[in-house]
């Protein structure tokens, strides 16, 4: 009998996880102990793995091992979910849900993988089990960890004492006066929650737009000579924790900070608290926003063909007219897309609302306060996330449409060459009136990161120079063991650092498999499959979070409060920068080298190994570094998530700033970003020079623009 | 079947609404040079793909070496490729490529080496072993390639087509280098091009493939010489098309146009009906006496080197024709006549 390594393999997969793991949560028995003991489902999980073992040598024995695993899995779903129906039938122990623990989870990714196989064996994905496999296990992992929570958060809001609310109510629900509140405008009474988030993300989507525009156009058109500058400028944003900025602008505009000070002291102003609420929040995010948009930005510029250009030039345009009717023009879809992409980045925005918001409520915060406040209502969280959610698949559903539309300049040697218009006489001194002021606030908000550790206290302008707040953090002793992580913030960053160095390379893994599954597979279903895998992309930190609490807090996948959920958490949220990144690499890769593999005997697995992995490299330490930094600095989603055993840098920084000891916060910040530029350095060192700079999430963004 | 190293019964494959090859049917011998030769868009290249089974097709069975593939992945088919772009790795020293199929075969690397140094030492790249693709030449890169899949002694070798990236000098060579490698090893090679004077000169047989179909199949000299249709006609050299009447006269056949007519001399298996005719442009000689033939005006003649062309107005519609004389000059009257051996009737109306 010839052995089939494919069943093989899975089938061993599955059963030693069921032999050597728990395999239900909360009960220390491994499966094969369960089975023993006459629990129904584990049993029949057990025989389905050993009877996959069996090589598929005929087409009916697939049928067989197709039905069975499928049934395994309809199993142990009806066992999670409506456990009466199968403790009726013996199969369940008690009435009790099926709890997953790792070793039948295990089991569960082994039965989707031999589902695949068998189906690829009867002519699915072109006979290819590799692909079926990737397909089928991703396919099952994101509709676990995106959209189960999700639907779950909408059930929740849906949801009324007796089953489902009412239309009726739903519409009172959804458009209560506390969310819809035009009130502001007429002065007085506080706008609504929905009114202030869109309010927030279209003026900071405005204000980024022209502040990134601005430096674009100063970067690639005129003769400043400070490209170094500007890359770091770019860089810190994307290594920055989202609340950093908000806290700095504290520091330097709060009531006792270092610039109202200066004025009161100076010039009699009075101190005001004018920094907390919209002007604040609307800064904060501008500054953490803009060095985006201008990546984007001066990345369009670049690739518009200057040929247009000079073209509008022969036919006696001036400049200003050059500008106004092809340059502007042409950067239209990239201004376009990277207003929409502020805007999403402003709704989503947790951490800078939470520390600068004062009074001014938005959609995110409010949220989270639902859920961690004083009174816990998780159905009104789940309505405020489904109306930011709509908020930002609106934005996404709009971007999407307007990259379908949009045929990309390609930079090509010969037929671009040429010189760009020079911008009109008196533009660049405006663009540098813009300019100036943001650098010099950008300067001064990373001075205060910088120095505010430091210090005494940077907050009433103590300077004297102190350790103090390194060693209330970071304090290391020795002790009988050697070292011994005294400090009060060693575990959180330890607990992050492992997080982080978990969740990336998996990230990397599951983002380019499917990547590589998508841009070269053809199969039924793939655009619903990409689909699946870019939504989440859309859906803001805060709904995640909410709906992880929400979906994850019982049986049958009851994982909050571990490392699993954080993990989780990560890996999908950030997996589309992965797919992004692997499908634009891929797209750069001739389709005759995959071909010409195959066509040399290798399989599609060996062929990825081989052929595809090396030459991807690049996209592969860019998703690597991506998602170790966005694991780093994350807040929104992972603020619901986080215990006291398993807690996160950002999480503990939010709860010294909501202390006040903003000192430590600082010093926490910095280490962090210290922590981060050494590892890029390494990586870099590593494998050798990479593009960090650019944001890999909007890779068709940096070469956007019209043809 | 007949032995056949290659054969398609009924072959499809649809894109949705498209059909790129619609229901072919062809057998290959084995140790024979098959060129498939058509326009772009003709279904040359799928049809390849197919061979290797990079697509599978719609309907319809595909079999090598009296085995049924049709389902198979191309991993799991005795056939190998040399792509239109080499599709050398080019990560990968020329050592490392020309061994990779080896290794994808479960052979050791020691032996996998040993076998592809040998073939490096054939298509005479030795010392050529540890460079990357990037460092040679494009004729270089080609027997990489060709290495490469041949390596693995596959029942079919493909090849698609191979000169393309190749400067018109080097083209001539690398065609003659493939046909004896071809014979001397004999080989089994399916070979698509869109140049009908390359499938001409490599080819045992030749299949002209149009819009999806085959229009003709056979030796080069019958496709040539005896073209299925004006297409074939057309594709396989430029041809004046005629369309007019066939009658039997007392000197043998004759064709009429437009009131004029020519003589056919004796021709087996023709009837008296509406025919088509085609002529090469080389075929037509141009005097100034009366001849048996048409009579025409210059309106253009163009200096391309060795020859000229010229187009000569006559009843029958302008007429393309190509001669090293140097006498005429447009505006000049003309008399044409045809070496009637060299005279196409295809059998097909269009």
């Amino acid at each position: 009998m010839k052995l089939d390594r494919f069943s093989l393999f899975w089938s061993m997969a599955g059963l030693l996880g069921l032999a050597l793991l728990p395999a239900l949560n909360g009960d220390a028995r491994s499966g094969l102990a369960l089975a023993a003991s006459g629990h129904g489902v584990v049993l029949v999980t057990l025989a389905v793995l050993v009877i996959a073992a069996v090589p598929p040598s005929r087409r009916a024995i697939s049928w067989v091992e197709l039905g069975l695993a499928a049934l395994a899995l309809l199993l142990i779903g009806v066992a999670g979910f409506r456990p009466l129906a199968l403790s009726g039938l013996g199969l369940l122990p008690s009435p009790a849900p099926l709890n997953l623990g790792a070793g039948l989870a295990i089991a569960a990714v082994a039965l989707v993988a031999l589902a695949a196989g068998a189906s690829a064996r009867l002519g699915a994905f072109r006979n290819d089990r590799f692909v079926a496999t990737c397909v089928a296990v991703i396919g099952a992992l994101v509709i676990l960890f995106v959209f189960w929570p999700v639907s779950r958060m909408l059930v929740e809001a849906f949801a009324g004492p007796s089953g489902f609310v009412s239309a009726g109510e739903l519409l009172d629900r959804l458009s209560a006066p506390d969310i819809w509140s035009l009130g502001c405008l007429g002065g007085g009474q506080a706008c609504g929650v929905a009114v202030n988030s869109l309010g927030l993300g279209l003026l900071v989507a405005g204000l980024s737009t022209v502040f990134g525009l601005a430096f674009a156009l100063l970067a690639t058109r005129t003769n400043v000579r400070m490209p170094k500058l500007f890359d770091a400028l770019a860089i810190l944003p994307i290594i920055t924790p989202p609340f950093v900025v908000g806290l700095a602008l504290i520091v330097l505009f709060g009531r006792t900070g270092i610039v109202t000070a200066t004025l009161s002291d100076w010039f009699g102003l009075p101190r005001t608290r004018w920094i907390y609420g919209l002007p604040g929040v609307t800064i904060a995010q501008v500054l953490s926003q803009a060095p985006l948009s201008f990546i984007i930005l001066s990345g369009a510029l670049k690739a518009l063909s200057p040929t247009l250009e000079e073209a509008a030039q022969t036919l006696r345009a001036s400049r200003l007219r050059i500008f106004m009717t092809v340059t502007l023009p042409l950067l239209a879809p990239a201004l376009l897309n990277t207003f929409l992409l502020a805007f999403v980045e402003s709704l989503s925005d947790f951490g800078n609302p939470l520390v600068l918001g004062g009074s001014f409520e938005v959609l995110s915060t409010k949220i989270f306060f639902a859920i961690a406040g004083a009174q816990h209502e998780p159905a009104r969280a789940a309505i405020l996330a489904l109306i930011l959610l709509a908020f930002t698949l609106a934005a996404f559903a709009l971007q999407m449409r307007l990259l379908a539309g949009t045929s990309f300049v390609t930079v090509s040697g010969k037929g671009d060459s040429g010189l760009p218009s020079p911008l009109p006489a008196a533009m660049p001194a405006g663009l540098w009136l813009i300019a100036a002021p943001w650098i010099a606030l950008t300067i001064a908000v990373y001075g205060v990161v910088l120095i505010g550790g430091f210090v005494v206290d940077i907050g009433r302008f103590d300077l004297t120079p102190t350790l103090a707040h390194f060693a209330t953090g970071f304090a290391v002793g020795t002790g009988d063991a050697g070292l011994v992580w005294l400090g009060s913030a060693w575990n959180s960053f330890w607990v992050t650092v492992w997080v982080a160095g978990i969740s990336a390379p998996l990230t990397a893994m599951v983002g380019l498999l499917t990547a590589y599954v998508l841009a070269r597979q053809e199969f039924r279903g793939r655009r619903a499959f990409e689909f699946m895998t870019l939504l989440s992309f859309a859906i803001p930190g805060t709904v995640i979070g909410i709906s992880y609490i929400l979906a994850f807090n019982v049986a049958p996948v009851e994982i909050t409060g571990t490392l699993a959920i954080l993990i989780a958490c990560f890996v999908f949220r950030n997996m589309p920068v992965g797919v992004r990144a692997g499908m634009a690499a891929l797209s750069q890769i001739d389709k005759s080298l995959d071909e010409a593999s195959a066509t040399l005997r290798a399989s599609t697995a060996r062929t990825l190994v081989l052929v595809i992995l090396p030459l991807i490299k690049p996209a592969i330490v860019a998703t690597l570094i991506y998602s170790f930094i966005q694991a780093m600095t994350a807040v929104s989603a992972v603020i619901f998530l986080v215990t006291a055993r398993y807690n996160l840098a950002t999480a503990y920084v939010v709860g010294r700033v909501e202390a006040g000891e903003y000192s430590l916060a600082i010093a926490y910040c910095a280490l962090m970003i210290a922590f981060m530029l050494m590892v890029i350095w390494a990586v870099r060192l590593v494998v050798g020079e990479q593009n960090l700079g650019r944001r890999l999430g909007e890779p068709q963004a940096v070469s956007g623009g019209p043809a | 079947m007949s032995g056949g190293a290659l054969e398609f019964a009924g072959v499809s494959r649809r894109y949705g609404p498209v059909t790129a090859v619609d229901d072919i049917s062809f057998s290959v011998e084995a140790g024979t040079l098959t060129t498939i030769l058509g326009p772009s868009g003709c279904g040359k290249t799928t049809t390849l793909r197919m061979i290797a089974g990079l697509e599978l097709p719609s309907a319809g069975r595909i079999l090598i070496g009296g085995e049924d593939v049709t389902r198979l992945s191309a991993a799991e088919r005795d056939v190998s490729m040399v792509f239109q772009s080499y599709a050398l790795f080019p990560h990968m020293s020329v050592l490392r490529n020309v061994a990779y199929g080896l290794l994808a075969s479960g052979k050791a690397r020691g032996e996998a080496d040993r076998l592809a140094r040998a073939k490096l030492e054939l298509v005479g790249l030795s010392g050529l072993e540890e460079r990357l693709p990037s460092a040679l030449s494009g004729g270089q890169q080609q027997r990489v390639a060709v290495a490469r899949a041949l390596v693995l002694e596959p029942t079919i070798l493909l090849f698609d087509e191979p000169l393309s990236n190749l400067d018109a000098r080097l083209r001539r060579k690398v065609r003659d280098d493939i046909r004896a490698l071809q014979q001397d090893l004999a080989l089994t090679v399916v070979y698509v091009t869109h140049d009908q004077s390359e499938a001409l000169a490599v080819s045992d047989t030749v299949i002209v493939m149009n819009r999806g179909r085959i229009a003709q199949m056979g030796p080069p000299r019958a496709i040539y010489e005896q073209p299925a249709d004006a297409f074939v006609a057309d594709f396989m050299g430029e041809a004046n098309l005629f369309e007019g009447e066939l009658s039997r006269g007392e000197a043998g056949w004759t064709f009429s146009r437009n009131g004029a007519t020519i003589a056919l001399g004796e021709r087996e298996g023709l009837t008296e009906r509406p025919a088509t005719l085609a002529i090469r442009p080389y075929a037509v000689e141009m005097g100034t006496d009366g001849g048996y033939g048409l009579a025409g005006k210059v309106t253009r003649a163009t200096y391309v080197g060795d020859w000229r062309e010229f187009e000569i107005e006559t009843v029958w519609g302008p007429i393309n024709a190509m001669s090293a004389t140097d006498v005429f000059a447009a505006g000049d009257a003309v008399s044409l006549s045809f070496r009637d051996d060299r005279i196409m009737i295809l059998a097909h109306l269009p």
